[in-house]
């Protein structure tokens, strides 16, 4: 099984905390955090990046990161407005933010360019979620719409100019603020599952674009967690509960709570405000108003770790809870304070500030976005998606340091390698000539002997 | 003279013949004759059989033929097995009179078939039934006697009628046989007969496709979300189409003129009549087309002639300008063929409104536009008038329809425009249920025309437009028009005119339409849930897409001065409450949505919502559902603190709690909301925990939530406000000492209240937890003595968690009870005061009995401990109520009370902790 770890930030200014969630073991405390709900992100496991609250009166909004070692902020960012959701894709190379004018932000991790903004909602933005293979970005909004982007669209300048709205979908069935929105797998085939303080979950197609199943809740929902196989999904309430509502059954009838629930998880806690499950489906944790994060067993439906957020006894309510993949530079608490980590002395360095304002359109013209065929490598700091500004600055800079001596020492060296290489392909070709000799006498011969591992091999 | 012949006499027989006769007792022979037995058999009036009846179905005698019918018709009523069992033999032997030579024949067998054999033959297995019926169908309709075709028209119109899928299969056919018959134009003469035929051509038409399937309703809640898509796709109402076709996507790729690489693979899945299918019906409908307006034509010499309009003619004309519309709608509305765009575009930009309308050329329609409007000639009759009026309307539906008919010659769009402009606003003059009927069909063009008119007549349109949806009667069906119009044309998604600053006429309307909305939901009341609905959701709408600081959103916050009576209204200190009581819970809903919108919330709408939530009438689950919105919009900046506050302080002082025991079932149905307050109470209270800061809080609400506390309010709402006070509380309290000291003035009372309302003998309860454990005495009292422990506990704990964290206010409150105690045996002496002795020994019981609980808390045990004071005097004091000489106690009263100062004298002096531990 493969480490995971689960963070936990609040609204309340207590940092972001981190545990091991199969050994309970806490790492560092990230200092300064007072994230907005939907608003803590694991930038592909690079680093943590985390939409701040601010003060109602403040024009700018914040976003912090964190690289896992050090407990203190490293890089802020004041984008134009406050933002309330944050996501990253997978492989770590965009941002999303949504604001509370309604707009989506849209930035390259690398450059910290604001690659794109858009009008999306007529309220601020309340969550935001990538789909499994990374194309469409789902958002829900205050006004209770939950709209389906396709990153192609939104890049295609020309397609964009044809079409008559940029979403791919818009599905405005929920009456009151979406709380959570989360996608299935198989790509824009998925099913998509929002919640929404109408008391209701509503599970959509992205493929027919319309409404699946409408579930209605003895309580509003904040919070939604999938089933990795999708039979169910998992719904924390402000009544303390988490609700299991069906996918794939058929219709149950007998539950005591309402059609397509089939029972629930509870401890009596306050409101669950956030849930996130493990990997394989079998752990899910929640955090709830009361400070408290609870590690679920979905087999046995029992508790089986609790965690504390806040320290002391102030009891401050968590609004975001993430499991990911244990980071590889995460260091335990015991050597956290160790001087000299090796990665320091990579001169490992978190990405620049996410700009505020977008470029000016003739340098934005210049930007195509370049997908590069995806790597399996384990390097996590290797990012696979990287645009073109980033790879003529690369370039430029190679440029700069070869000199016209130093490529002929290369040139050299590639020589010195290629004669290297045809007398490798020499020998390899008189071993298989040997062997085919020994092959074909052997079976000539139709017999047996006992050195037929000759000296050749 | 008589003459006596003797005829006759035989001879007696030779006395040598042999006797031939034959006896026997019966003779069976094998039935020669049908006719002669025919016992157990079915048969008609005249007995025949069903199988003799149909073989006299082919008689040369037309009179015979028709008997047959009837007779069949006589037997398959009366035993309708017959039918079941032979379904297929009987319509295979009639349908060869389908095209019978005489008149009546033919029409006793359409009523046979209407009547008796359709309606019994049920809906399985149609498809050979129907394939039998049309072999001959269409031979009659090709027949040489016009009545005959006639004739067989109307089978047809009968077979679709129970069969709709009939039309689908040979719809191709069919749309020929009419477009012959119609040519021929021999019906000037016998108007009735066209009119025949035109209806069943209508109700062919009508099962036409067309895209405006509304879809929105149908949630498959039953299905299995991963599971595959059922084989059987929905059928549209009453059309049968190949699966495939129920998907506009595949529609729209088919019958393209130019079909590219993209859609050519997709298109190469289906099966080829599939395909066939589409592109063959739409050539007959063209060719339909022409013929239906030259029967249109063929009318106009008599309206120019004559200057009234009779019934029959009307029918005829008002049929040919239906089936025409059925046609273009058709056509027009892009089911039938479109280009596909070459990109394959994703689902949702599915090229809706782009129609085709190069399948109807202009110059077949031209002639019905020369036409428009209808006129007669000189005067007219009210009747004639709205005739020609209803003619006039079906052809500018006709027109609207085109989705090109913006490019018309200016002449005609105006023409049409004058005619739009003129019937909406005649018909806010005259109010006649008639006009609004028929403009009905009208109603939905109208946004089309705001986005694609310009100038004067745009604002004429609208402004008349505008009146309608005002002066219709609020439970019509125009009203709903009206509103979907006016949703289309607000709604952000499908109107790219929405919001533009730059087009101050149509913002003046729809902020006039806005601003109507309220008052029309008043108007409504309850008497139209459909139109309530409506008009929340179009409500909704607005407010969810309306920007901040638009004046959209300017208008919908002022909606909520109006918006208020929808709620209830304060009139002279009574309440009168609004629509929302009375509606369904799915509408309140929506009600309640809608709130969170607002971008503030006045204290006067709080106060009108705050008295809908203490109606008896409302669901709790509602209520609910109001403080939940309530606190997003407070959480959101709507809401002013005070305001919230306030709202929450007089929903618990004012909302009425019936406990099932004192109050009988009769008055509030048998159930008690008391679950409900207890649910609500604690909504409340973490409610105002989330306000803010704790302490800010608690500063800012100690006095008003206090002030309910000592103020005359029942027991459970005390209860409720404790409960408050406890969870903005901390230990120690911040309560500040004049609350403390107000406080304990009252909580006695309340705890004494307490624990007689759960009437538990508190002798017995002391009896039996010194002695046994506690579950003895429950069992003696059933389960309801379980529900009031816990329910005493409920009460007891909030007043529980204050002594937690004030010492002070259990010190205050012992005093307060040790000197009633005293205050009753100084009392006894005085005789005048009599009406304290009669409950003095429940008060002096009561008060031991809340020390009985105290002592059971572990806590508060402990904080007694510490004030051995206070406990020494209560104590002394009951002593002294016993041993006073001059009291006049009873027996039992005294023995009560000796009872009480045991108990708590054993507890007192921590006699029971052993046992309580």
């Amino acid at each position: 099984m493969e480490a995971e770890v689960v963070l936990a930030s609040s609204p309340t200014d207590a940092g972001v905390s981190c545990w091991d969630l199969h050994t309970g073991a806490e790492h560092l405390r990230y200092k300064s955090c007072a994230s907005s709900p939907h608003g803590l992100a694991s930038v592909a496991g690079r680093f943590l990046a985390s939409s701040q609250l601010r003060d109602r009166k403040s024009s700018s909004g914040s976003i912090l990161y964190w690289s896992w070692n050090k407990p203190q902020v490293e890089v802020r960012s004041f984008p134009a407005e406050p933002i309330k959701a944050l996501v990253s894709n997978s492989q770590g190379t965009y941002i999303a933010g949504g604001g509370v004018s309604g707009d989506i932000y849209f930035w390259e991790v690398a450059t910290g360019k604001l690659l794109k903004k858009w009008h999306a909602h007529y309220r601020a933005v309340s969550c935001l979620v990538f789909n499994d293979d990374q194309s469409l970005l789902i958002s829900g909004s205050e006004d209770g719409c939950v709209r389906v982007w396709s990153l192609f669209l939104i890049f295609d300048d020309a397609r964009r100019e044809e079409a008559r709205h940029l979403f791919e979908y818009s599905f405005h069935e929920h009456s009151l603020r979406v709380t959570d929105v989360k996608t299935g797998y198989g790509g824009s085939n998925a099913i998509i599952v929002s919640a929404s303080e109408d008391r209701t979950c509503k599970v959509w197609s992205l493929s027919r674009g319309k409404l699946l199943r409408n579930i209605v809740f003895p309580s509003i929902v904040d919070a939604i967690s999938l089933d990795p196989g999708e039979h169910v999904f998992y719904a924390g309430s402000r009544d303390g509960k988490i609700y299991i509502a069906a996918l794939n059954s058929p219709v149950t009838s007998n539950s005591n709570y309402g059609l397509h629930i089939i029972g629930s998880l509870s401890e009596h806690s306050k409101a669950v405000t956030c849930l996130a499950s493990s990997a394989d489906g079998f752990l899910l944790v929640s955090g709830s108003e009361d400070g408290m994060i609870r590690v679920w067993d979905t087999r046995t439906r029992n508790i089986t770790r609790i965690f504390r957020h806040t320290k002391g006894t102030a009891q401050g309510p968590v609004n975001n809870v993430l499991v990911i993949r244990q980071p590889q530079n995460l260091n335990p608490r015991t050597s956290a304070n160790s001087p000299v980590s090796p990665l320091r002395r990579h001169g490992l360095t978190l990405p620049p500030p996410l700009e505020k304002f977008a470029n000016s359109p003739d340098e934005n013209a210049h930007a195509k976005v370049f997908i590069g065929p995806q790597t399996t490598s384990n390097h996590l700091l290797d990012s696979s998606y990287i645009s073109v500004q980033t790879m003529e600055a690369q370039i430029k800079e190679l440029q700069q340091q070869g000199s016209s001596a130093a490529a002929e020492v290369d040139i050299e060296r590639l020589k010195s390698e290629q004669l290297r290489s045809v007398q490798m392909i020499q020998q390899w070709k008189k071993m298989y000539e040997n062997l085919h000799q020994f092959c074909v006498t052997e079976l000539l011969d139709g017999t047996h002997t006992e050195s037929a591992n000759g000296p050749n091999l | 003279m008589k003459i006596k012949r003797k005829i006759g006499r035989k001879l007696p027989p030779p006395k040598n013949s042999t006797n031939t006769e034959i006896k026997s007792k019966a003779i069976v022979l094998p039935e020669q004759s049908i006719v002669s037995e025919k016992a157990g058999l079915a048969v008609s009036r005249k007995g025949l059989t069903l199988k003799e009846l149909l073989q006299q179905t082919n008689h040369h005698n037309a009179k015979v033929r028709k008997d047959a019918l009837l007779g069949i018709k006589d037997v398959l009523v009366h035993h309708p097995v017959e039918l079941k069992l032979h379904k297929l033999a009987v319509i295979e032997k009639l349908r060869e009179r389908i095209g019978d030579d005489d008149k009546l024949v033919r029409e006793t067998l359409h009523q046979l078939f209407k009547s008796v054999i359709f309606p019994g033959c049920g809906k399985d297995n149609q498809g050979p039934l129907v394939s039998l019926m049309m072999a001959y169908i269409f031979n009659a309709m090709t027949h040489l006697a016009i009545d005959v075709r006639l004739m067989a028209f109307k089978f047809f119109d009968l077979v679709v009628q129970f069969y709709p899928s009939a039309f689908s299969l040979y719809a191709e056919k069919i749309l020929q046989n009419y477009e012959d018959i119609l040519r021929k134009n021999q019906f000037l003469d016998d108007k009735s007969k066209l009119k025949s035929t035109l209806a069943g051509l209508i109700r062919c038409l009508s099962l036409l496709p067309c895209n405006e399937r509304d879809n929105s309703a149908d949630i498959p809640a039953h299905d299995i979300l991963h599971a595959f898509e059922p084989e059987v796709v929905r059928e549209p109402i009453g059309f049968h189409l190949p699966p495939f076709l129920s998907n506009p996507e595949s529609i729209h790729l088919l019958c393209s003129p130019k079909t590219d690489a993209g859609s050519a693979t997709k298109v190469e899945g289906l099966l080829i009549y599939e395909i066939v299918w589409l592109t063959d019906i739409i050539k007959p409908l063209k060719d339909l087309l022409p013929i239906l307006v030259g029967c249109f034509q063929d009318f106009m010499p008599l309206l120019h002639s004559s200057s009234q309009l009779d019934l029959q003619s009307y029918d005829c004309l008002q049929f040919i300008l239906q089936s025409i519309d059925l046609i273009v709608r058709f056509l027009a509305s892009g089911v039938c063929g479109s280009e596909p765009d070459s990109q394959i575009l994703p689902p949702c930009q599915k090229p809706g409104m782009i129609t085709y309308d190069q399948l109807i050329s202009p110059m077949i329609l031209k002639k019905l536009w020369d036409a428009f409007p209808l006129n007669l000639v000189g005067h007219l009759s009210g009747k004639g008038e709205d005739r020609i009026f209803m003619l006039n309307t079906v052809i500018t539906k006709i027109f609207l329809q085109l989705s090109n008919w913006e490019h018309a010659p200016s002449a005609l769009l105006e023409k049409f425009l004058e005619f739009i402009g003129n019937s909406l606003s005649t018909k806010v003059q005259s109010g006649k249920m008639f006009h609004e009927k028929h403009l009905l069909p009208l109603i939905p063009y109208i946004p089309k025309l705001a986005t694609q008119i310009s100038g004067d007549w745009r604002s004429r349109i609208l402004k008349a437009f505008t009146e309608v949806f005002k002066n219709s009667n609020p439970e019509s069906s125009m009203k709903i028009a009206c509103l979907s119009a006016v949703e289309e044309m607000l709604a952000p998604e499908t109107s790219p005119l929405y919001l533009d600053a730059n087009d101050p006429t149509l913002l003046d309307y729809q902020i006039a339409w806005i601003q109507y909305l309220p008052s029309l939901l008043i108007l409504l009341d309850d008497k139209s849930p459909i139109c309530s609905k409506a008009v929340l959701r179009l409500q909704l709408r607005v407010a969810q897409a309306a920007p901040v600081n638009s004046p959209f959103s300017q208008e919908f916050d002022t909606m909520q001065y109006s918006f208020r009576g929808f709620f209830s209204q304060q009139i002279e200190n009574a309440i009168c409450y609004g629509p929302f009581i009375r509606l369904a819970a799915d509408i309140q809903e929506l009600a309640i949505c809608c709130l969170y919108y607002f971008s503030f919330m006045d204290s006067l709408l709080l106060h009108s919502l705050v008295s809908c939530c203490l109606c008896k009438a409302l669901e709790p689950n509602l209520v609910v559902r109001i403080i939940e919105v309530l606190q997003s919009a407070f959480r959101d900046g709507h809401i002013q603190v005070a305001d919230y506050t306030s709202f929450h302080v007089t929903l618990l002082s004012r909302l009425q709690v019936y406990p099932e025991k004192i109050h009988p079932a009769v008055e509030y149905d048998g159930k008690s909301n008391w679950r409900t307050f207890k649910y609500v109470t604690s909504i409340v209270c973490s409610c105002f925990s989330q306000i803010g800061d704790d302490y800010l809080v608690f500063q800012m609400v100690e006095k008003i939530i206090v002030d309910q506390i000592c103020g005359e309010i029942p027991m459970d709402n005390k209860c409720a406000f404790l409960r408050l006070l406890v969870t903005l509380d901390s230990k120690p309290t911040r309560l500040s000492d004049q609350s403390i000291v107000n406080i304990s003035h009252v909580l006695p009372k309340y705890l004494i209240d307490v624990v007689s309302v759960s009437s538990f003998p508190l002798f017995l309860y002391l009896n039996l937890t010194l002695l046994l454990s506690q579950n003895v005495g429950e069992d003696d009292h059933g389960s309801a003595s379980v529900v009031s422990v816990k329910r005493r506990r409920y009460y007891l704990l909030p007043s529980f968690y204050l002594f937690y964290g004030s010492k002070r206010l259990l010190n205050l409150v012992l005093n307060v009870m040790g000197s009633w105690i005293s205050e009753v045996s100084s009392s006894l002496g005085s005789p005048h005061l009599t009406h304290l002795s009669v409950d003095r020994s429940t008060t002096v019981c009561a008060i031991g009995s809340v020390l009985f609980h105290m002592y059971k808390d572990v806590k508060i045990r402990q904080i007694l401990l510490s004030c051995k004071i206070e406990t020494e005097t209560m104590l002394q004091n009951l002593l002294n109520l016993l041993s006073s000489k001059g009291t006049n106690l009873s027996l039992e009263e005294r023995h009560k009370i000796q009872r009480a100062y045991d108990g708590l004298r054993a507890l007192a002096n921590n006699e029971v902790v052993g046992h309580e531990g």
